[in-house]
């Protein structure tokens, strides 16, 4: 039997804002607000995310320029996949604006709530050209029904 | 017929009539818009115009303390590329297509060239993606076929490229789409890099792309927000059905 990791307080309040975002988008149909693809202050990046499924799997592509695969650490629970990637040299970018500062980044980093429950343990990816995907095998409860 | 157009070009040099107009707007791997401001800087092609309107969104670019129109048209010689760094509506694609179709017209443009990307699902195993052309008239395509550019056969184009090439069909005024498997989703250098070396072919052009694949992951840095706008737009005008089995063509 395996052992069920506890999650942190923080994770549990990350699920909580992608389950009320989701409900928000699926009820209004737009984001509830839009955030920026970066945390300044945290000298983070979000990556670009492209995640559809089909009946068996929950396939995620993340676009993760400047990232070597040893570096990239990711986790999968039953519904959320996180990703956390340095990158090989520090992203400098010119700022638009009054302030025209120079910003660096340091990291990618993302939470990605997903639409179905999944089985971690089965989780596989793959890296190349920057690009990771990730194969979330969906968890299938149920008893097979014989057709007569 | 509707939609009149509340669209306006200002010209701020005069364009050579015959010049070929490229087009690149925010799509598919964002391939026009990486693809034209490669070719604007490669060429040193200075700003001829810009295209203003009530209808397109409330910004204004400023550049070394110059405000600008968003979206802008530039000039070499013989080519003009149109481009811009804003998703473009969906509610003010037809009436910008429609600008653009009958400015061309006018000028005696002889052909506008679409430059966007077609979404790949396997796109990650394909190493050089290769360039599909669709031609509106059949001097269109038998230039492409002259290239050695593979023709799109059969599928549906959905989007900004769509409504132009219907409107130049409707305009009479030759219009060529080139698409390169690309990532749906993602910033698509190396499929820009494609579209380039098919447009030296087809203009003959001598644009080097080796720069363009060096910087390739910068692009993809510095281009993630204009993508994430582009997704959204792509969303909402299912760009998917590109993506879908093909209906029954008569």
């Amino acid at each position: 039997m395996s052992q069920r990791k506890r999650k942190s307080i923080f994770e549990i309040f990350e699920e909580l804002i992608g389950h009320v975002d989701k409900v928000f988008e699926e009820l209004v149909g737009v984001a509830p607000f839009e955030a920026p693809l970066c945390d300044v202050s945290k000298r983070e990046l979000k990556p670009l995310v492209h995640m559809y499924e089909t009946e068996d799997e929950v396939i995620v592509t993340i676009d993760l320029p400047y990232v070597r695969k040893e570096d990239i650490r990711l986790s999968a629970s039953e519904n959320t996949l996180k990703i956390e990637a340095p990158v090989r040299e520090r992203i400098r970018m010119s700022r638009w604006g009054p302030y025209q500062r120079e910003v660096e980044f340091e990291c990618f980093r993302r939470t990605i709530t997903l639409p179905a429950i999944i089985d971690p343990e089965k989780t596989r990816a793959k890296f190349k050209d920057g690009i990771l995907q990730v194969i979330l095998p969906k968890k299938i409860y149920g008893y097979r029904i014989i057709v007569e | 017929m509707g939609a009149e157009t509340s669209v306006k070009i200002v010209e701020a040099l005069k364009v050579k009539a015959g010049a070929k107009m490229l087009v690149g707007i925010p799509d598919v791997g964002l391939v026009g818009v990486i693809a034209a401001s490669h070719i604007v800087q490669s060429l040193n092609m200075v700003e001829a115009g810009y295209l203003d309107s009530d209808e397109i969104p409330p910004i204004v670019v400023i550049h070394n303390n110059e405000p600008k129109s968003p979206i802008r048209i530039y000039n070499s010689g013989d080519l003009i590329v149109l481009t811009t760094e804003i998703v473009l509506p969906a509610q003010t694609i037809l009436t910008i297509s429609r600008s653009i179709t009958r400015w061309a017209k006018e000028k005696g443009i002889s052909t506008i060239i679409g430059l966007t990307g077609l979404a790949t699902p396997n796109r990650l195993e394909i190493e050089k993606p290769t360039v599909y052309g669709v031609g509106s008239t059949p001097q269109a395509r038998e230039l492409l076929s002259k290239a050695g550019i593979k023709s799109f056969d059969e599928g549906l184009l959905v989007g900004t490229y769509a409504t132009l090439l219907r409107e130049c069909m409707r305009a009479e005024q030759p219009n060529i789409t080139l698409l390169a498997e690309a990532h749906l989703q993602f910033p698509d250098p190396g499929a820009s890099a494609s579209i380039i070396e098919t447009l030296n072919t087809l203009l003959n052009l001598n644009i080097d792309v080796g720069e363009l694949l060096d910087k390739a992951e910068e692009i993809r840095v510095k281009a993630r927000e204009l993508m994430k706008k582009t997704q959204e737009q792509l969303r909402s005008l299912r760009k998917v059905q590109e993506q879908e089995l093909p209906g029954i063509y008569v």
